[in-house]
């Protein structure tokens, strides 16, 4: 179905990103791409589908060929016949306001007749298990589903490739686990899969092979067997996410007589959806890491706003050293970490960032440096942080955070889209904070990471904590 | 540069929607931020001037990454949609008309990476704004001081006629906006050599 | 749900806007404002339709109470109060599904380029409201610019702070999202096609006779 020979391509300037590339992937075959982030996997599946060189202007030397057909020499419309794409963001690739006008939309560009698109609108619906979502507005879905529209609209023209970038990023356990059986599923209709993702280890029941790409080279395959006998030191000397970490040792820091930060019966309810969170208890002692976990919407990003002041508490009472403190006092000792870096970075340089909004003495200068070694962020001190990779970005907010005097640090999803490198740098810092006596709340769907670092976990659901405990449950 | 380059393309049409909607939420953040905190005098003065200062980095990024000829129509035609959909319809043609003024003052090859011929099109782009959107000022000026006339002194009314529908202060606006939208200009080349350039993101 | 085409609407647009620029006094515009809140009524689209009389309302109560005092302030709220009725028609194509939109605007032969920057517009312009937000947030998490006074201090500072990542955002957005028309067909030289039924009938016809004569009859009339 898609063949690879002696594939090169470059971008407009610079070398190439990706070399040599060969390979076979046979029709309902699924292939995963892995392997460390600005390692090329978005480049080989732009290849696939022709939007490199297309879209993304440079020069592509080799031999491509998707189901005999040349896909850089592919008209739109043909293009759109052949490749379902799903990209990483649900925010950017979706054009209508309802689920059954996006679906139906490549079919319409292409002119093709009402009548069908009807009956494949049905079809594909049902085949995703979106029927009953169809007359809903795109924006009131939750990821799961923005993602589950996202596959069945890139389905409508029976496409013969499908190509998923990062599928998981946004997705919590549940929803994981949902795409695994749709990916298994459209397996079965004869469709190519073609996955680029960090998490590979729940992508092991459907996935056929595993190619490994290193610096633009197509350095191994595995087979599903293979893959499942690597060692976690294989996988982590390959800077790939390994499939179990060790577990953080439990020592007991609560022998702290007073809680640093003491959290009484807080809620807060948004207007408009009245969604929100109830009732939340917590005492967090110096040292403390929390893992906030539960399923997307379960309100553990609300609970982090509240707690580091950008929203309001509505009842209920946060201590911070014993005194009650209003939401503006909250804003100077937390640091709220974004999921999406890109909001947080505002300098021309990485060393600007970090020292950004403080003046410039010796001490701070200091702190600088250590920052910038403790991070690895030496070498890339006078980047502009816009033109860092994900990973990195991340790195940067962090080291900010931790050049800042805040006690609390709030990390939301640092891990998604990261390799194994980055999770391990991550894991590696938290540690370090936990250290210096700081508390960190983590909110994420990565167990790996939860479990790595934290001493207390907390599970949310519907705005409720439902369990709490010092181990994964 | 050849004809089938200078051709604006799909995904040219749609960095210039994308780039021209954050134009406009800070358009309108603009026009509430002076309708509310200032006096309607300064509103009226300044408005269309300070648009034209906030949104310069925006444009700047915008004109240099699309570099094709139509990118002054195009934002003249949004912007007009805009307007439209906020209850001036009646505003569209006379953005179509602007957008092509625009045009016409960047004829030449290659010209929207050259920063003094841009900078001009942009002051006049917002200079031209400022007027037309000063037009049913001047339609409905008899109607509104019609019905002053009875809460009113001559003296009065004589000040708000020679403030609004005056063309002398229509000239005052029209120098406004020119200077402020230039000065946006030059700060959003500075902006994006320091940022966008750095990143090598244009 | 009762609807009426896209180009019926924007007939009655055209309409209203000329006769907007005509309408000489208040009590005419007040009339528009019944007139439209009924149409909003007959696609039934209520809840707009109550919101818009409010505002409407409650603009002219606020301009009566300014009228012997701020003569500016009077102007300016009539100014607003008077786009309401175009407002109120340009709610029933914006409001309305954009597949159909497309579709009409096809029809009366748009160029491709615009049906799309409209379909960008009514899609992306709260995504773009929401991506501000967000900055903003994202400021105040990590303790800048967390209160009025440090805007006050460093106003150009926190102009670079808050533009610089929203036109970042743009670069990424515009770069996928072009990705995605491309590899969805929206570049393929093909008529689009559309599943609702996009007709111009008799419901619509009968809709712009009597919305024309009863806005005629405003104008000569009142």
């Amino acid at each position: 179905m898609i063949e690879f020979q002696k594939v090169y391509f470059s971008y407009k300037e610079g070398d190439s990103s990706i070399k040599d590339i060969s390979f076979l992937i046979k029709p309902g075959e699924c292939t995963i791409l892995c392997g460390k982030s600005g390692s090329g996997k978005s480049t080989i599946l732009r290849t696939v589908s022709g939007l490199a060189p297309v879209f993304y202007e440079g020069i592509l030397q080799g031999k491509v060929e998707v189901d005999k057909l040349v896909p850089a020499g592919l008209e739109s419309e043909e293009r759109a016949k052949l490749f379902g794409v799903v990209f990483q963001d649900p925010r950017s690739q979706f054009f209508m306001n309802t689920v059954q006008d996006e679906i139906c939309f490549a079919a319409e560009n292409i002119g093709a007749s009402p009548n069908k698109i009807k009956e494949m609108l049905y079809e594909v619906s049902e085949f995703i298990g979106i029927r009953d979502l169809l007359s809903r507005n795109i924006d009131e879905l939750s990821s799961g589903q923005k993602q589950k529209v996202a596959i069945a609209s890139s389905l409508i023209l029976q496409p013969k490739v499908l190509i998923l970038d990062e599928p998981t990023s946004n997705l919590d356990i549940q929803g994981s686990k949902v795409l695994i059986e749709i990916i298994k599923k459209i397996k079965d209709k004869g469709i190519s899969v073609v996955i680029s993702e960090h998490r590979l280890d729940s992508f092991k029941e459907v996935a056929d092979r595993f190619l490994y790409i290193n610096k633009g080279k197509l350095d191994e395959i595995w087979t599903r067997k293979e893959f499942e006998n690597l060692s976690d030191e294989k996988l982590l000397s390959l800077g790939l996410r390994p499939k179990t970490v060790e577990k953080k040792a439990n020592n007991d820091i609560e022998n702290d007589k007073e809680p640093l930060l003491d959290i009484r019966s807080l809620s807060f309810r948004y207007k408009k959806t009245n969604s929100g969170i109830d009732n939340i208890n917590l005492k967090l002692y110096k040292g403390e890491v929390v893992s906030l976990l539960g399923n997307n919407g379960a309100g553990k990003t609300t609970l982090c706003r509240v707690i580091s002041g950008l929203l309001r508490e509505k009842t209920g009472t946060i201590k911070y050293k014993g005194k009650i403190s209003n939401c503006n006092l909250r804003n100077k000792f937390c640091y709220f970490v974004m999921q999406d870096a890109d909001y947080q970075l505002y300098s021309d340089s990485v060393s600007g960032e970090i020292a950004f909004g403080k003046k410039v003495t010796e001490k701070v200068k200091e702190k600088l440096i250590e920052s910038l070694n403790t991070f690895k962020l030496m070498e890339l001190k006078d980047r502009h942080p816009a033109s860092l990779s994900g990973g990195e970005k991340q790195r940067v907010t962090l080291a900010a955070a931790y050049c800042s005097e805040a006690d609390i640090y709030i990390l939301d999803e640092p891990t998604s889209g990261m390799d194994g490198d980055g999770l391990c740098a991550i894991i590696r810092w938290v540690k370090l904070l936990a250290e210096k006596g700081k508390i960190v709340i983590i909110i994420t769907h990565d167990l790996l990471l939860a479990e790595a670092t934290s001493n207390k976990f907390i599970y949310l659901e519907e705005g409720e904590q439902v369990k709490e405990g010092r181990n994964i449950i | 540069m050849n004809m089938i380059n200078d051709k604006l393309k799909m995904k040219d049409v749609i960095t210039l929607s994308i780039f021209n909607i954050a134009m406009i939420v800070i358009m309108l953040v603009t026009k509430i931020c002076t309708m509310m905190l200032t006096t309607p005098a300064f509103d009226y003065l300044f408005y269309v001037g300070i648009m034209g200062l906030l949104c310069a980095p925006i444009f700047v990024v915008m004109s240099n990454k699309v570099a094709k000829r139509g990118t002054y129509l195009i934002t003249g035609i949004f912007g007009g949609l805009f307007i439209t959909v906020m209850g001036s319809p009646w505003f569209l043609p006379v953005m179509i008309v602007i957008g092509i003024v625009c045009e016409i003052i960047m004829m030449g090859e290659d010209i929207y990476r050259n920063p003094k011929r841009n900078g001009i099109a942009y002051s006049v782009y917002w200079a031209l704004y400022a007027l037309g959107s000063a037009i049913p000022m001047f339609f409905f000026k008899e109607q509104y001081l019609n019905s002053l006339k009875d809460s009113y002194t001559e003296e009065g009314i004589k000040t708000l006629v020679r403030f609004y529908g005056s063309w002398d202060m229509l000239l005052l606006i029209v120098v406004i906006t020119i200077v402020l939208s230039a000065i946006g200009f030059i700060v959003g080349q500075k902006l994006m050599k320091k940022h966008i350039e750095k990143a090598k993101l244009v | 749900m009762r609807k009426l085409d896209n180009r019926t609407y924007i007939i009655l647009l055209a309409v209203s806007t000329v006769f907007w620029f005509l309408f000489y006094k208040n009590n005419q515009i007040h009339l528009s404002v019944v007139l439209n809140a009924l149409l909003l009524i007959y696609i039934r689209e209520y809840k707009k339709a109550i919101k818009f009389a409010i505002t409407y309302i409650m603009m002219i109560l606020l301009a009566c109470l300014f009228a012997g005092k701020i003569a500016l302030m009077y102007i300016v709220l009539n100014m607003l109060a008077r786009s309401i009725p175009i407002i109120m028609v340009v709610t029933c194509i914006v409001s309305g599904n954009s597949s159909e939109l497309m579709s009409s605007l096809q029809k009366l032969k748009i160029p491709k380029p615009i049906i799309v920057m409209i379909c960008i517009m009514i899609r992306f312009f709260p995504v773009l409201s929401k991506e501000s937000v967000a900055i903003r947030n994202g400021m105040k998490a990590r303790g800048i610019f967390s209160g009025w006074q440090d805007y006050v201090k460093h106003p150009f500072l926190a102009y670079e702070c808050f533009i610089i990542p929203l036109i970042i955002r743009c670069i990424k957005l515009s770069d996928e999202l072009g990705a995605t028309a491309e590899l969805r067909g929206l570049n393929a030289d093909k008529n689009r096609t559309c599943i609702y039924d996009v007709r111009f009938g008799l419901k619509d016809v009968f809709a712009v006779i009597v919305y024309g004569t009863v806005i005629g009859l405003i104008y000569f009339g009142a």
